[in-house]
């Protein structure tokens, strides 16, 4: 089985050369959204409290309906390294058989294996940095990093190429077209500099365009979506409310596509989710889960906001459209609920960590 | 403070009348009501007490009383905060020679910054007071600490101290007092803290050891009062201090797996200036005023890669409260007490929320009328308690204003017809208003938060006795409570972002056992034992909560000290243990998020020289013999074994 696997991936690493312009730094197909759906096993990223070290990273076999341990002690990490993963967990992303995970608190990338092995570890080691949001246009993964900028390894091997300045504490990022796409969040205005959008061409390795005009707060969210890059803008919690946009690079402007705060793509269509806190009803206002294809601008429901309560991660498998939302309440540890992406029918519910960052597809 | 200490009296509840009877008995120090009859659960630790504990810092003491939690981050500069029977450290007001600490951001006094070598003594009181010749503010806490610092009482005396330890931790300080004749004196203490803290830990879970050496812990500290006394008759008294406080010290944070480097700093200071009068025109009247004004100046920088974040909380508070207390001739054990208190606070930081309020302030109104009634074997103390509050800031939406009665009464029984055995029972219904931080803190503050409200019960047994020629004191008290907790003010997370919410419900149902005994031993030797015990269920009891019937954060359900100490002519030796039974540092009671149960043992040997007309005192102390790597905040380790040598001169 676990041989089946790797050739599985190398095959789906084989096939995202053809199909990165659909990745994204959400939803990674990992293998490259291979067909093999039956086989999906999904690794799902569970942040932690911050200040205690509790991150996990755990697998769930969407076929026989197993998940592993999302205790960090008994996690996949725990278990292949012997070590704790770390401090808040931020991002996983799939190239290849690698699994590329940033655990910010604890300022480091770590490159694992299919079975949570370490192989590769960067520590970021200067006061303030702290990696975020990875990208990758399948020869290289991209890092955005608090320190300002977008840190550049090698796909296969992991190893560290180069670094290239982006902004204020750049956030979300995405690759589409030769390009990289930076949310450069300025900390959500804490930040002391400019919040914007900046457009990096990965060939020459410098910033082409910065966008800042109609630029509050571009946060963690950033996708690729039929080959364009939506990302959401957080507002300021209050009174700007967060909205999706579409980034065009060509005219260096964002394009507001509606109000959502989690964003995530089957490579065609956006699906999305507003929630916003309310001091009318003292607890946050969530909209339903909704389904854009970006082609006619069609919008339908895929789920009523009832389900989307303490929602807390978006994502949506791509080869079998299957949506995976991470729920977090106060105080206990997550659950994921898989729902149809067209019937909106639950399929499985199985418990996570703290605060599930996001869930990763393997074939 | 002066009182009539009388003896002898055939009631119980004397001293209204004795005052009446033997007005001209007065005794110049402090008289402090016994525990035994107090008719509700009080504590007090002494100078000497706090000394033979070896507490350097007033929340390191707080560790030796029961029914309370210390939330302590480790090491010489680390936050102190004391929550009491379940509750948050909120709910608990420090009071310093008789006036109010506040701290309007955060509601939470941190007693790590409170030295004990000026202390000359803490009480802890858990619900009403009898003592109903108190400031209102006084009466809207569920707990009490007061302070009671050297310089409440003039001594004709200086003294000097150092004290060295591991990790280079020094302190020295000095106190002088004189008096001046007729009713005149002043006293001064001035001290000065340095410490790297730079201890080594080793923090251990089920699968993983996590070692290193604390980094970014030193801290240096600048303390100094000077206190004025007048008192030029039995009817007036007068007193004045003016308090300085600096510091600079690091944030260590708390332990991260691969990254140790944590160069955050904290600086600021702290002065304030309180005028205290008090005017007893007959044996039937007596009143008392308090004038504060508080400046708090706190300066938080985070080094980042390519800047430094800097933000700055600035607070001033001004306090005036009045009591009076008539005591009328005509009926017996009667007293009635009226207090009035307004304090107004005001935050101003570089901190704000585009969204929310900036320089955000409080005027709170305090109105309490309180009774005490004794007759024969049997005393009953009642008080209710207005509050009202308004907000107002410079910008944005502010919280509604709030006005609540809060009703207290407590039950006294000595069946035995002297004060060595009580019975008790007392029930109080308080609240404590949202701070600053909850209201309006960047995008996590909710102006629209309710306050969080607590009840509580009690009922408990104290007896004081000499049982045998070679005890020659013996004092036991037992309690029991039940206390609840509604709207508790908790973070809710959201998408990105957290948002203070009142969530939670809290029932505690616990009991706290003192036992306390001086043995008389042969050569003019004794053996003094004290030690306390709680027991703490307080669980979770939000209907429809996954955390329903949880035992809520950092609360042992098992926890106690015992303290033995041997005086001898030659030299004093004592041990001293802390445990605590395992606890959760999150919500959830599963084995992942236990915290390791701990002893931390002590032992220390003292001795007195006499050198002419000084007295010098020297002691040496092992602390955490075991070298436990323990922690009571997670992933903030304490101190492993360590080691001071303290001098003290008296001349």
């Amino acid at each position: 089985m676990k041989q089946n696997r790797y050739l599985i991936a190398l095959l789906a690493f084989a096939a995202s050369f053809t199909l990165f312009s659909c990745s994204d730094s959400d939803d990674d197909g990992g293998a490259g959204g291979g067909s093999s759906t039956d086989q999906v096993t999904c690794y799902v990223l569970n942040q932690g409290n911050s200040g205690e070290n509790n991150a996990s990273l755990q697998t769930y076999n969407f076929s026989t309906g197993m998940a592993t341990s999302a205790d960090c002690e008994n996690d996949l990490f725990r278990a292949a390294n012997g070590e704790l993963l770390g401090d808040v967990a931020q991002d996983m992303l799939w190239v290849g058989d690698r699994l590329f995970v940033t655990v910010s608190n604890s300022q480091k990338l770590e490159v694992l294996d299919l079975d949570g092995k370490l192989l590769n570890r960067h520590i970021y080691a200067a006061e303030g940095a702290s990696p975020r949001s990875l990208t990758t246009d399948g020869n290289s993964v991209y890092v955005t990093n608090y320190d300002g900028f977008v840190y550049v390894y090698d796909a296969m091997s992991g190893d560290s190429v180069t670094r290239i300045y982006s902004g204020s504490y750049p956030e979300g990022i995405a690759y589409s077209k030769g390009c990289l796409v930076v949310n450069n969040s300025n900390w959500g205005g804490y930040g002391g500099g400019e919040a914007s959008v900046a457009v990096i061409d990965v060939a020459s390795r410098s910033v082409v365009c910065t966008i800042k005009e109609n630029v509050c707060n571009p946060y963690s969210e950033s996708v690729v979506c039929d080959g364009e890059v939506y990302i959401v803008d957080s507002g300021n919690y209050a009174d700007i409310p967060s909205k999706i946009c579409r980034v065009d690079v060509d005219s260096a402007r964002l394009v507001e596509v509606g109000r959502g705060s989690l964003l995530s793509t089957d490579g065609e269509a956006l699906y999305f989710v507003d929630a916003s806190f309310s001091y009318d009803i003292m607890g946050y206002n969530y909209s339903s889960l909704y389904k854009m294809d970006v082609a006619d601008g069609g919008l339908s429901e895929i789920l009523p906001a009832e389900k989307m309560t303490d929602i807390y991660s978006l994502d949506v498998d791509p080869a079998t459209g299957n949506v995976y939302v991470g729920y977090a309440q106060y105080g206990v540890p997550g659950t994921m609920r898989v729902y149809g992406g067209n019937s909106g029918e639950q399929l499985s519910v199985f418990e996570v960590g703290y605060y599930p960052v996001g869930a990763r597809f393997a074939y | 403070m002066v009182a009539g200490l009388i003896v002898g009296s055939q009631y119980i509840c004397s001293q209204n009348i004795d005052e009446h009877v033997l007005d001209s008995l007065v005794i110049s120090e402090s008289r402090l009501r016994a525990v035994t009859e107090s008719s509700s659960p009080l504590q007090r630790l002494s100078n000497e007490d706090i000394r033979r504990v070896g507490a350097t810092n007033v929340g390191d003491a707080m560790k030796h009383m029961s029914g309370v939690t210390v939330r302590d981050y480790g090491g010489v500069g680390g936050m102190k905060t004391v929550g009491i029977r379940g509750l948050g450290a909120q709910h608990t007001a420090v009071f310093y020679d008789g006036v109010a600490v506040g701290d309007c951001q955060s509601g939470q006094v941190d007693l790590g910054r409170y030295s004990t070598d000026n202390i000359a003594g803490v009480e802890l009181l858990l619900g009403q007071a009898d003592d109903i010749y108190r400031s209102a503010r006084m009466l809207a806490a569920a707990g009490v600490i007061s302070l009671e610092t050297k310089g409440g009482a003039v001594n004709e005396e200086c003294t000097a101290s150092f004290r060295g330890g591991s990790y280079d931790s020094y302190k020295g300080s000095l106190s002088y007092g004189h008096s001046f004749g007729k009713g005149w004196g002043v006293s001064a203490f001035g001290e000065y803290v340095t410490s790297q803290g730079d201890y080594s830990y080793n923090i251990k879970n089920p699968a993983t050891t996590v070692s290193g050496r604390r980094q970014n812990s030193d801290i240096r500290e600048l303390r100094g009062e000077v206190n004025g006394v007048w008192q030029p008759s039995d009817e007036h008294l007068l007193r004045m201090k003016v308090y300085a406080y600096d510091y600079d010290r690091g944030l260590p944070g708390s332990v991260v797996v691969n990254n140790p480097v944590n160069t955050d700093r904290l600086r600021g200071h702290n002065i304030f200036g309180q005028l205290f009068y008090e005017f007893t025109p007959s044996p039937m009247y007596k009143m008392k005023f308090a004038l504060k004004h508080n400046a708090t100046y706190d300066r938080h920088r985070e080094p980042r890669v390519a800047s430094v974040v800097v933000n700055s909380y600035r607070q001033r508070e001004t306090d005036f409260s009045g009591t009076l207390m008539w005591t009328p001739s005509f009926v017996r054990g009667l007293s009635v007490a009226w207090s009035e208190e307004v304090f107004h606070n005001g935050l101003k930081t570089t901190n704000n929320h585009v969204a929310m309020a900036t320089r955000p302030e409080r005027l709170t109104a305090l109105s309490a009328a309180s009774l005490r009634y004794c007759y024969n074997i049997f005393s009953v103390t009642a008080s209710l308690l207005h509050t009202y509050a308004t907000e107002s800031a410079s910008d944005g939406t502010v919280a509604p204003d709030r006005s609540r009665f809060s009703p207290s009464v407590a039950l006294s029984l000595y069946p035995l017809g002297s004060e060595d055995f009580c019975l008790r029972a007392s029930y109080k219904d308080i609240f404590r208003m949202p701070t600053f931080n909850d209201l309006y803190y960047r995008e996590v503050g909710n102006y629209k938060l309710e306050p969080e409200k607590t009840r509580q019960y009690n009922v408990g047994a104290a007896y004081s006795m000499q049982p045998v020629e070679w005890c020659s004191e013996l004092t036991i008290s037992a309690d029991a409570y039940y206390g609840e907790i509604e709207d508790k003010i908790v973070a809710v997370p959201g998408v990105f972002v957290w948002k203070m919410s009142n969530v939670d419900r809290v029932e505690t149902l616990g009991a706290d056992v003192n036992v306390k005994a001086l043995f008389a031993l042969a050569s003019a030797s004794s053996l003094r034992l004290s030690s306390s015990y709680s027991y703490m269920r307080a669980v979770n009891r939000t209907a429809g909560s996954q955390l329903y019937g949880e035992q809520i954060v950092y609360t042992p359900l098992h926890s106690g000290s015992v303290d033995v100490s041997l005086s001898t002519p030659i030299v004093d030796a004592g041990y001293t243990l802390l445990w605590s039974g395992k606890r959760y540092h999150l919500a959830k009671n599963i084995p992942s998020n236990e915290i390791d149960a701990y002893g931390d043992h002590s032992l220390w040997l003292s001795r007195r020289w006499k050198v002419g007309s000084c007295s010098l005192l020297t002691r040496a102390e092992v602390r955490n013999i075991g070298d436990c790597n323990y922690e009571i905040i997670r992933y903030y380790p304490m101190p492993g074994r360590n080691y001071s040598m303290t001098i003290m001169l008296t001349f």
